[in-house]
Formats: C-alpha cells, structure tokens, sequence
C-alpha cells in the first residue's frame, strides 16, 4: 500500500482554511465557534494575520444607520453598480446583516471602531448610496489572530498552496510547498475553504494581493466561474506618488481651469469610461496635463463619500491615518512633481479578477469547497462592493462560509486521498524547479502589465484589442511549460504566472461574448456596443473546466423572475413565472 | 547596503543599515510579497526579491532599529492617459 506520508508532510484537520487573512481567520474562528470539537487549521503563504489586504486597506466598514432602509439600499446597488446582475437575494441578505458584522467584531475579536461619546458605533452616511461608513482600525486582523489561537485554532505559516485534492469531485485537502525550504506539504480535511484573494496580476502599489494560485486550484477541483469580465477597476492617481485620489473624479480639471468630470460623467457616483475617455480626449487635444483642485475642501470631502465627515473625526482610525500619512510623506519627499493643492493626476488601472462562483453561503459548485473573502466576490454576484467595505466583505463571507462548513464538517467522513493525485500534483508544482530553459515568470507579468500603459486593452475595450490580447495569452502558453525557477520564491512565481493567464484568458473570452457595456465601479466597456443591453445580456457569463482542461463557457438567465428589482421592459422568460411578487 | 530595482513602471531602492539589524525579523513577517528573506550569512534580514515591493512601507514602520529606507525612484513611467 502507498504511504501518503512518504511523499511529504501530512496535516489532518476537520476545516482547512486556505489563507490566513481577514476572511481566512473570520472563517476558521466561525467555524470553531460553531463546531468547538473541530480541528480547525489555518494554512498561510506568509504569516496569519499579518497578511492580505486588510492590513492596509482595511479602513472601514458599510453599514446602515438605524433609519436606513436595506431593500432601499439594495435598490441603489441593483441600479448604480453593475446594473441588474447583482444575486439579489443574496445582496439583501449581505445588506441585512452588515451591522451585524462588525458588531460581531467587537465582541469576538476586540476591534476598535468609530465610537459615539456613548460607546455606540459611529457612522456616517453615505450621499447617495443610503448606507453608512463605521471606521475600524487595521490591527483588527491581528486581533482576530489572537481570537483564533485563543479558540485553538491551529496556523501553519509560509505555506503556499496550489492545488486541491478531491476525491470523486469532493475536495479532501490541497498540496503546496514551504516557502523557505521548499518541503512539500499535503492537508487533509473534511472540509477546505480557499480565502486566498483573486487574481491582481501585477503589482498595484501598496496593497497585497493574490496572484490567481487560489482561483486556478478552485478551477482545476471543478468550481465555476462567473462574472470574471467586470474585473476592471480604475483608480485617480496622483501623477507624482502613484497614490490614490479617493474621490477624486469629481474634481478633475484641465489646463483651461474647467472641471471636467462635469463635462463628461456630472452624475456618475463613481470614475467612470466616459470620464476616462474624456480625459484621454482632453490630453491628446493638447488640455493636459489635468489635475485635481484640492482648493474646495467641502467638496474634496463629499468626493470622498461620506457626508459630515471631516479628517480626524474618528472615521479613519488612528492607526490607518499613520499609515497613510507615513506613505504620503514618504511618497511626496520622493516625487519629481510639485504636490501642493492642484497636483498632476494620471489613471492606475487595475486588473483584479474575483470570479469564483458560490452560493450565499459562498460554498463553490464543488461539495466540500468554500471560497470567501475576495477571490469571490464577481463569483457570488452580490455586486455589493462599496469603497471601504474590504473588511466588510472578508467578514460577511467569512461568517456564512465558516457557519457552513462547520456543519458540513460535523455531519461528512473524512474521504480517503487519491494517492495517485498527490503525485500528479507534486510532480506538477516542482515541474519548473531547475528546468533548463530561459523563461522568468516576471517576462509574464511584465507582458500583462504593459496592457495597463494605455487605455484600450483594459478599459475601452473592441473586438480588434480584445483579440490582441487572447493572441498574447496563446504565446504565453507556450512559454508557461518553460518556465524556470530555482527557489522557492520563483518557483511559487511560476503557477503564479500560469495562473494569472488563466484568469486573464477567462476575462478576455466573456469580454468578447458580452456585446455590451454595462457598471461603473468595475465596469465592462466595449468600443463597438457602448449601451447597456438589457434586451440580450441580463445574463451571467460562466466558465467550468472543460474535459481538455480548458476553460468552458456557459451562460445562464439571471433569474431575475425571481428578484424585486428589474429593468423598464424587462419580460420574464418563457418557462418562468413571477415568483418575486406571487410570493408577496 | 544599497538594493536596486529598475521595472518597467515602477523603480525603488532600498537602503538597509545591515549592521544595525537586530534580527527580530518583523520585516519579514510585515512583507506578504516575500521580499524580505533571512541572509545566513550577512546574518541580517535582505531584500531579496526586490521587484516585489509594492512600496507600502510596512517593512519599514515595522523595523525594530530603523534600519530600512524605501526610497521610490521612479511611480509611473508609462502615463496610460499618454498611451
């Protein structure tokens, strides 16, 4: 009999975790809290709890003031973010519970948010959306850390993980390798939740992101896809530091000292292409370079969203106000550009795909495969995101995922694993490792970052750039078998890069089915068919591995037959009725 | 010591005062792009994948003596709206 033992280091568990981020610990602490008898293991490519976005980015969390009404916010979701794509449901619910959540916060893990002199959360209300911001201070991860270890968490560090095991389409554990000595390790559990992040490609400053092993692993067990095409995000940037302008497309204007953003989108609630495209039109018609005015404070301030807010009100925790201002100092001193009140802004595009496909429980169409946290958030459909809900979201989906695989975890056995699998995969993942050929995973993700040097490929999209780049991605399959590594680090750089050219093909393949343009946050835009087309495209653009291994597309009605809110003209589809309002 | 990186985009350089690390490692465990590994021999904390740095200076708030200085030479090389 094969010893699985003698292939590398074995850890069982009941629920693994896969990413020991902000939704990773929120997950396992769930879970444990649902199950005290379960063995609960952490796995983490760096060090749990100090890694994943929230570390920086976390500044916040949306919410609603007493007096905010969900199915209101919802509608203002349904209609101002990805239009009519939105899991309904389950965006209700999301909303439902998100004062909850970080209630939830408070009383597990410690965390500090924005206080009322009477210790009551303090919020503020968002202009448009009808939700409100609590602030919450970054060292909560670490908080949560404590929280788990406390519960009896177990967290292995420096682990990277890249496939997951499946016995008969069920996944029993996932395989990766020790980041410092290179050691395989295989996890065995009755229950696996990839919290890994999603696909961020190249380098976005300052935040961490995922690279796509997380969403690649999913994929290759047998978890859809869905919504990859909405994975564009575009950032106003200060020219000189490369830093955010929260809210700065209000207040863009050109060297004729007028406002811009009210010429090309006055009543978007976000950047958006017709911004963008107006501020490509205004530089090449010799109006640049354009700027922010930072002159009108009342105004910068409802840019950045929240009404009643003023720096150092208590929105922005300590904590992050020190981080920012230690990288906007650190980044000022270092620029070539003068700063001062009416600084030099650019575009940062951003390619960031979060397409695994879940249930409200944010469990994958693989039984025993969860995936909360960001890697499923176009996946899920809520289509929810709001700027300052990072934390939000980890929370949420970590607290459903965690709750079900707890009881998922309680009931199952745990399955045998497929010898004959681990080998595959070991053999797989040390492939690169000394092969003799020429080819660094960094000639990839320079190749995909060089889209984001103009504006077609990413943003403005046509047929002809879209073709361009499913081109590239063939050439890049070629040099994928020939990539080389000779340590750990590089070695994990490679399924990084082979991973991120899946993503990238899946995204530019549904770019290309979808006929139409439609969001603002994370917009999909095509050159040739700039409308919303809610006649043909109320639908959810899918992919499964297909029998070859390749990505299969399929697409699906959005039931909304079933959901409150539906576009002017919409008709149910033949062989559905009206369950929206039969059930009321 | 100096570390150098010249991207395509972004460039940076990091100056560690090797002599002064107290080798608690905190940029280590700060850093999840594994740009800090552990030099056996220089027997001090390194930039050794440099070309990770997504200039977030968490490294170097968290250092115990000060001895990290991230200095970005160059943000954006390729203006998109120039593009």
């Amino acid at each position: 009999m094969n010893n699985i033992n003698e292939l590398g280091k074995v850890y069982e568990s009941d629920v693994l975790v896969i990413g020991g981020g902000f939704a990773g610990l929120v997950t396992a602490i769930k879970a444990i809290q649902e199950g005290p008898d379960l063995d609960v293991l952490i796995v983490e490519k760096g060090f749990t709890g100090f890694s994943g976005q929230s570390t920086k980015a976390g500044n916040g969390i949306v919410a609603h003031l007493p007096d905010q009404d969900v199915m209101e916010s919802t509608e203002w979701m349904v209609k101002n973010q990805t239009p009519y794509l939105n899991d309904q449901e389950l965006l209700y619910d999301y909303l439902s519970t998100n004062t909850d959540s970080v209630q939830w916060l408070r009383d597990y893990a410690g965390a500090q948010v924005s206080e009322n002199p009477d210790g009551s959360m303090k919020m503020w209300r968002h202009p448009e959306s009808k939700l409100a911001g609590i602030g919450i201070e970054l060292r909560t991860i670490e908080k949560l850390r404590k929280t788990a270890l406390g519960l009896g968490v177990r967290m292995v560090d420096q682990v990277n993980i890249f496939e997951v095991l499946t016995n008969n389409g069920t996944a029993c554990g996932a395989v990766g390798f020790d980041m410092n000595e290179g050691e395989f390790h295989i996890f065995h559990a009755k229950a696996v939740a990839m919290a890994t992040h999603g696909c961020q490609f190249k380098k976005l400053g300052r935040e961490f992101m995922g690279y796509g092993t997380g969403i690649g692993a999913a994929f290759r067990a047998g978890a859809h896809i869905r919504n990859i095409e909405f994975s564009t995000q575009i950032e106003i940037v200060f020219k000189g530091t490369n830093v955010p302008v929260y809210g700065g497309y209000n207040l863009i204007f050109n060297q004729e000292g007028t406002n811009i953003s009210k010429i090309y989108a006055p009543d978007a609630p976000e950047i958006s292409v017709p911004l963008l495209k107006g501020m490509v039109k205004e530089v090449r018609e010799g109006r640049g370079p354009l700027y922010v005015d930072l002159r009108v404070p009342d105004d910068t301030l409802i840019s950045i969203g929240w009404e009643g807010m003023q720096i150092g009100d208590g929105r922005l925790m300590p904590d992050k106000i020190e981080w920012e201002e230690y990288v906007a100092e650190k980044a000022n001193k270092h620029s070539t550009l003068e700063y001062g009140l009416t600084p030099e802004i650019t575009i940062d595009t951003r390619l960031q795909a979060e397409p695994v496909k879940t249930n409200h429980q944010f469990k994958t169409d693989v039984e025993g495969l969860w995936a909360p946290g960001k890697i499923s958030y176009q996946g899920s459909a809520y289509f929810g995101w709001h700027r300052g809900d990072g934390v939000g979201n980890a929370v949420q989906t970590g607290i459903r995922a965690g709750k079900d695989m707890a009881e998922f975890a309680m009931k199952a056995p745990l399955l045998d694993i497929d010898y004959d699998q681990v080998v595959k995969y070991k053999e797989k993942i040390y492939a690169p490792l000394n092969r003799p050929t020429n080819h660094k995973p960094n000639d990839i993700f320079d190749w995909i970052e060089r889209y984001g040097f103009g504006t077609d490929k990413l943003i403005v999209k046509s047929e002809a750039s879209i073709k361009e780049v499913l081109d590239d991605v063939k050439e890049m399959k070629k040099i994928i078998p020939e990539l080389t590594a000779d340590d750990p680090h590089t070695l994990a750089k490679c399924h990084e890069a082979a991973d991120s050219v899946l993503s990238l093909e899946m995204i530019f393949r549904a770019a290309l089915e979808r006929k139409e343009s439609r969001g603002v946050f994370y917009p999909h835009y095509r050159e040739e068919y700039p409308e919303q087309d809610d006649k043909n495209w109320l639908k959810w653009i899918n992919f499964k591995m297909g029998e070859d291994g390749e990505p299969e597309m399929y697409l699906e009605d959005v039931p909304l037959w079933k959901y409150p809110f539906r576009p002017e003209g919409y008709e149910i589809p033949e062989g559905h009725v009206d369950e929206w309002n039969e059930k009321k | 010591m100096e570390f150098v990186y010249e991207g395509q985009q972004f460039s940076v350089k990091h100056i560690v005062a090797t002599e002064r690390c107290s080798g608690c490692r905190r940029c280590i465990r700060a850093c999840d792009e594994d740009v800090w590994r552990w030099d056996k021999e220089l027997n001090c904390a390194i930039p050794k994948y440099i070309g990770e740095c997504v200039h977030c200076y968490k490294c170097e708030m968290a250092c115990l003596n000060n001895c990290i200085e991230i200095i970005p030479t160059a943000m954006i090389k390729n203006d998109p709206l120039l593009g």
